[in-house]
Order: structure tokens, then C-alpha cells, then sequence
């Protein structure tokens, strides 16, 4: 390796610990906070002087007022089913109006690609509404349900479906297929990927969604993990740092394993659709 | 295939499993408690946690009278409260600060207060403080009553003081008394401060009080005329604006949090704020924690009062049985106040504010003498968004150097004062 490569590897070296010690340092720092006591929480030390693990004990304390555990099960679960339900309608319709052809099937893409700018504010109350009128406030179906079908999804996997050969679609439709069989047996297999990418996505969202959760849920059973945070450790007028950061970093494993377990069909995703996260 | 095949029983089975058939237990089930009580009410509160005292109560008045208790995040009140209201499924009590009971009673959709206090023996002349029961009327009609009180204090470190030659026991009582301690108490060389003043918070509870005690006022609720940029407003923001630019007793643009922090490393020897950082200072400083009520600085002692007011919305459910259960809980709440006071929370009960037993509580004493020169923000809708917006924002402009004194509160009234006509 000459000079000028042996350098420049260097500093691409350099430039990258630079780039990884600027997106750490935040975390770093939340969990250094987590293992400090709330009187030493704004120390400006990185490494605790003398770190506890109070936090995390208050946090899962046997008979603990908070049901940090509940919360953690109830996100995880509005998480999944509603990645799983996203998945399944949005690929659905992006079939529909990718491959099948209808009158107004433009016009019902462009609605459907406009809603993605009314900010989710403005259909909060006619959304609770929506569900107060069902009688289904306060249940794991208000958690659920709103997130089932997303225009972000919708317009991801047209994108990928109008990619997909049309010899595919007629191979299978002279075999008989049905229009059906021709999404469930030929385009879904093809599209694990961006699917699992848009899962995930979804996933994360619910996973990290406040609002709706806050305002949709009444009884402390059925919060989501992010409203318990909230109810834990921000006050009226003050903040417990150390006991919000301890909670934070126990909210992040479940995201983080997700990514571990799905990274390789994320990556392929991403690069079959060319999304960015 | 197979993952695909999949997807649908496991799609199914997570809709079943999450929204019929959740081997976790049924979230809308009432507590048992409640099921058989006569009356019942829903009470949604921002404030401190009340659930201890609330089940103690649904115990008490078991077949009788019952609370569905429910704590919600204060910074979001607005969006809980107003998607409920709407699908006719707000809560019967609610407790918040005192200003965002405004709007409601404004549009009609609070019960005016006094009858159901009647109702608990409560006469709120003689119960409570003047400061918290006075000018808390909308259209003369006083729709909250007092749940707590938060006032404003001075925070000292007696460790500071005495190594800088003063009397730990001597804080400051006024404002030439706090310049010339500041300035003993600020050594540049160990990085220490007499006084930190941020440009933000704590303005929203030091602003009011200075303002105040120079004789002013920030607004007229009647009128809705805005008054904070009177000669008191000026000589309020004029003192902040000194102790960093002219006394040189505070930092140049301290951080948000900066005042606390410093106060906690015992490099802050004075900050004058709310009264709910004193369970943190008190473990942080322990015995070297000084609390006193704020020095004059203008002419006459006063302090803003953070603080929280319950009132009770007006919906069918409202029965005379669930107006003698709400009124119930009032006795029971305020007859319970002590049992709080030792908790933290600071009553608003004159009875237990002159109960010898609460007088001992470490720090009260303090506490009780400021609830008594205590003032309140005026009783205007949105007042909380439209002084962050404009007045708060601005006071930050003048105490970072950007802005003069007289041209920061003069833009903030002018631009409140245009707010103030778009209010119901």
C-alpha cells in the first residue's frame, strides 16, 4: 500500500470514529445517566462517580406502582399486530392499484399519496371520536387499528409492484391464477423484503408513537411503554433524568433487537425501494 | 412460501389475541370498588399523584361514592381534555394550574364551584388563602378551587455564605442586601456565582413575582388589557437584566438548567425559584440548604404561586348524588391535607396551614409565609401559551443581550395585546 492510500485510509478511519463517537455520544450519555442518582444527574461527568442501579430497581420494583412490564407488553404487541396488519392491507391495495386496472385507480392513488400531509393533529379528535363512537377507547383495538393502513406503505410497495415483470403476472395467469393467488402466490414472495422493511418501519413508529396512545388509553394497564414514561418520570415542574433516561434505554432493547433479528431483509429492502430511514 | 402462508393465522391470531381474547386482564373492567357504589365520577388530574389518597377515599365511601382515577402528562392536557370533551366523554373533576380552567369557563362547560364547596361545609373566606381564592373568578363567578400551591422562594447555600463572610442564618431581605451578598458570594477564580439568572426559566415564576412586588400587575382579566410593560414591568426585568450585565453577579447566557445545576455543585450560591426543587436541594446540599421567602426586591413582599385548581365539568352524568360524591371528596381531600403536606405537596387549607404539627415539617414554615404574599396569573384564556410565545421569549431576548429592557416588553404587550382580541 503506498503512502497516499495508507493516509487515506486513515482518514477515512478518522472521519468515521469522528461520525460513530457524535451518534453514540447521546446514548452514551443516556446511559450514563440512568446509572447516576437524580441529585448527581446533572454532574456533567460522563462515567458516574458513583453509579447505582436504583433507577432500574425503581423502574421493575416488585409491587412498583408503575407497570413498567404491562406497558412494555402492550407497545410491543400494538407494535407487531399492527405491522402485521399494515403489511398485509397495504400491499393489498398497492397491488390493486399497481397491477390492476380500474376506473379512477390514478385518482384513488393521488388521494390516498395526499394524505400523507394532513398532519395526524388535525384527524386526532374526529379520530377519537371515530372510537369513542365504536365504544372502543381504552382497548387494544385503539391501539391497534389506526395504524392499520398507512399511505407511506401504500405508495412504498406500488413503487416495487410496478417494478415487477409483466411476463411474471401473465406466466401465472395462464397457469390459471387467480387475481388473489397472482398477489399471494407470485407478488408477496417477491416483496419479503420491502414488506419487512415496511413492517419495521411501522413497527417503530407504533413502537415510539406518543399522542394517540396518551389519548386513547384511560387506565394505566393499557398505556403504551412511551405514555408510562411520561407519566413516570416527567413532573408538573421538575424531571427525573436518571429515572426518564433508565426507562429510555429499557424502551430501546425491544427496537434493537428488531433491527438485529431483521437487518439483513432491512438492508435489502432499503436497496430494492430506496428508502431512506 | 412458508413465511408468506404465515402471515395471515399469525396476523389473525395477534387481532385475537390483542383485541378479544388478551389473556391480560380486561382494561375497561371497572375497579371492584366502584361497581356497587351509588354514585361515581371520573377525576382526571395533571398535578401531584392523588391515586394513595383517591383509593382511600373509594375505600371510606365503599357502596356509596367512587373516583375513576386517572393521572395524566400535564404538558398534554390540551390534546386529552379537548378530544374528550368532544366525543362527550370529558371527565366530572378535573385538576390543572389555574389558567387553563380559563377557556372552559369562558364557554360555558364548567359549574360554577361555590355551591358543591357549600355542600362539604367549606367557606372558601375562611378556609383559604385570600392569595389563592381571590381574583380567581371568570365573569365574577368562581368556577376552581385551590388544590395546591407552589410558591416562589430564595434557595441558599449556607456553606457559600459562610466561607464568603456572611451570616448563614442572614439571607438576603431585600434588594441592596441581595446585591451586596451576590457580589461576595460571586468568585469568578472557582467559577462560582452569587446568583444565576437564566434567560428562560425560571421566568415564569420569578418574572411575576418581581413584577409584582415593584407594584405591577400582568394583566387585567376584566379588561384584558395587557399591563406587564408598566414602570413595575421595567423595573422587574431592569433588576434581572442588572445582575448579569451590570453587577456581574450571574453568568452571560446561562444554559436552560444551568441555575440548578450550579446550585446543586455549590456553584450557584442563590437561586430564586419555585418551591418544587427544595426535596431535590435538600438532598443535594443537605444541611447547607438555606430557604427563605424571596428578598423585597421592589417595594413590597410578593411571590408568584405555581399552583393547581380543580373544577368540575358540566355533563349529563352531573346527578345531585354525583354533585354530593364530588363534594364529598372535597371535605375528604382538604380534611387529608396534612397527610400530603408530609408527602410534599403544599396544602391550601388554612386549617392545616396553622396546624402546629405542619409547622414542623421541614421547609413548610417557609413555604406557608410565601402562600400568603402569593399572586396568581390573571385569569385569561391561553395565558400560559401566549406569555411563552411573547412575553417569555422576548424577556429571553433582553437577558441574552439581543433586546433592551423597555423594546422587549414593549413588543411582547403589543403582540399579547393583538392576542388578546382573538380570544373567546
Amino acid at each position: 500500500m503506498t503512502n497516499f492510500h495508507l493516509r487515506r485510509t486513515w482518514m477515512t478511519a478518522a472521519l468515521l470514529a469522528a461520525g460513530l463517537v457524535v451518534l453514540y455520544f447521546p446514548l452514551a450519555w443516556m446511559v450514563s445517566t440512568a446509572l447516576k442518582p437524580l441529585s448527581q444527574a446533572f454532574d456533567g461527568q460522563l462515567i458516574p462517580a458513583v453509579p447505582t442501579l436504583a433507577n432500574f430497581r425503581a423502574i421493575f420494583a416488585p409491587g412498583s406502582a408503575s407497570p413498567v412490564l404491562r406497558w412494555l407488553g402492550n407497545s410491543l404487541l400494538a407494535a407487531g399486530a399492527s405491522s402485521l396488519l399494515v403489511v398485509t392491507v397495504d400491499s393489498l391495495c398497492a397491488f390493486a392499484l399497481a397491477r390492476l386496472r380500474f376506473p379512477g385507480r390514478r385518482v384513488v392513488f393521488y388521494l390516498i399519496v395526499a394524505s400523507l400531509m394532513v398532519p395526524f393533529i388535525a384527524v386526532l379528535i374526529p379520530l377519537y371520536e371515530e372510537f369513542s363512537g365504536l365504544n372502543l377507547l381504552n382497548t387494544y383495538w385503539a391501539l391497534i387499528l389506526p395504524y392499520g393502513a398507512n399511505a407511506f406503505g401504500v405508495f412504498l410497495l406500488y413503487q416495487f409492484f410496478l417494478g415487477v415483470p409483466r411476463e411474471l403476472e401473465e406466466a401465472a395467469m395462464a397457469d390459471g391464477a387467480s387475481r388473489f393467488q397472482l398477489w399471494w402466490k407470485v407478488f408477496v414472495p417477491i416483496s419479503i423484503a420491502p414488506m419487512v422493511t415496511l413492517g419495521l418501519i411501522t413497527f417503530m413508529n407504533v413502537y415510539n408513537d406518543f399522542l394517540w396512545p396518551l389519548v386513547a388509553t384511560t387506565s394505566q394497564n393499557m398505556h403504551t411503554l412511551t405514555v408510562g414514561i411520561a407519566l413516570m418520570a416527567i413532573g408538573q415542574y421538575s424531571t427525573n433524568y436518571p429515572l426518564l433516561m433508565a426507562l429510555t434505554l429499557c424502551s430501546v432493547v425491544p427496537i434493537l433487537l428488531a433491527f438485529i433479528f431483521a437487518q439483513r431483509q432491512l438492508v435489502e429492502g432499503i436497496s430494492t425501494t430506496g428508502l431512506t430511514l | 412460501m412458508r413465511q408468506p402462508v404465515l402471515a395471515f393465522p399469525l396476523l389473525l391470531g395477534a387481532l385475537w389475541l390483542t383485541a378479544g381474547a388478551s389473556p391480560l386482564p380486561a382494561a375497561r373492567a371497572k375497579p371492584a370498588a366502584t361497581k356497587a357504589a351509588a354514585a361515581t365520577f371520573s377525576f382526571w388530574n395533571s398535578g401531584p399523584d392523588l391515586s394513595t389518597l383517591v383509593k382511600g377515599f373509594n375505600r371510606a365511601y365503599a357502596g356509596k361514592y367512587a373516583i375513576h382515577y386517572r393521572n395524566i402528562p400535564y404538558a398534554n392536557e390540551t390534546e386529552i381534555v379537548n378530544s374528550a370533551l368532544s366525543a362527550h366523554h370529558g371527565p366530572t373533576l378535573m385538576e390543572e394550574s389555574l389558567t387553563p380552567s380559563a377557556p372552559y369557563a369562558v364557554e360555558g362547560v364548567e359549574v360554577p364551584i361555590l355551591p358543591l364547596l357549600k355542600m362539604a361545609g367549606i367557606d372558601p373566606a375562611r378556609d383559604f388563602p385570600a392569595s389563592m381564592w381571590n381574583r380567581t373568578t371568570v365573569n365574577k363567578v368562581h368556577y376552581v378551587a385551590p388544590v395546591d400551591a407552589l410558591p416562589t422562594v430564595l434557595f441558599y447555600n449556607k456553606a457559600l455564605f459562610k466561607a464568603a463572610g456572611l451570616n448563614p442564618n442572614t439571607p438576603p431581605v431585600n434588594q441592596a442586601t441581595f446585591v451586596r451578598d451576590a457580589k461576595k458570594l460571586t468568585v469568578r477564580a472557582k467559577g462560582q456565582w452569587g446568583y444565576v439568572q437564566e434567560p428562560a426559566w425560571p421566568n415564569p415564576f420569578l418574572f411575576p413575582s418581581l413584577l409584582a412586588q415593584f407594584g405591577g400587575r400582568e394583566a387585567n382579566p376584566a379588561t384584558r388589557k395587557i399591563l406587564f410593560d408598566s414602570p413595575a414591568g421595567l423595573a422587574a426585568l431592569t433588576f434581572e437584566h442588572n445582575t448579569i450585565f451590570k453587577w456581574h453577579v450571574s453568568p452571560l447566557n446561562a444554559s436552560n438548567g444551568e441555575a440548578h445545576n450550579l446550585f446543586v455543585k455549590g456553584k450557584n450560591a442563590m437561586e430564586m425559584t419555585g418551591a418544587y426543587d427544595y426535596p431535590i436541594y435538600q438532598k443535594a446540599l443537605g444541611n447547607h440548604l438555606g430557604m427563605a421567602v424571596l428578598p423585597v426586591i421592589g417595594h413590597r413582599p410578593a411571590d408568584f404561586l405555581g399552583q393547581n385548581y380543580w373544577w368540575v365539568f358540566k355533563n349529563p352524568g352531573l346527578t345531585p348524588a354525583v354533585r354530593k360524591a364530588v363534594a364529598a371528596w372535597f371535605g375528604y381531600y382538604y380534611h387529608h391535607s396534612l397527610l400530603l403536606a408530609k408527602e410534599g405537596t403544599i396544602p391550601v387549607w388554612l386549617p392545616t396551614l396553622k396546624n402546629p404539627a405542619f409547622r414542623r415539617i421541614a421547609g413548610m414554615p417557609v413555604i406557608a409565609r410565601a402562600v400568603d404574599t402569593g399572586v396568581l396569573n390573571p385569569l385569561i384564556p391561553n395565558w400560559g401559551t401566549t406569555t411563552s410565545t411573547y412575553l417569555y421569549a422576548n424577556i429571553s431576548l433582553v437577558l441574552e443581550g439581543k433586546s433592551s429592557v423597555k423594546a422587549g416588553l414593549h413588543i411582547a404587550a403589543q403582540k399579547m395585546q393583538q392576542e388578546m382580541a382573538t380570544l373567546p
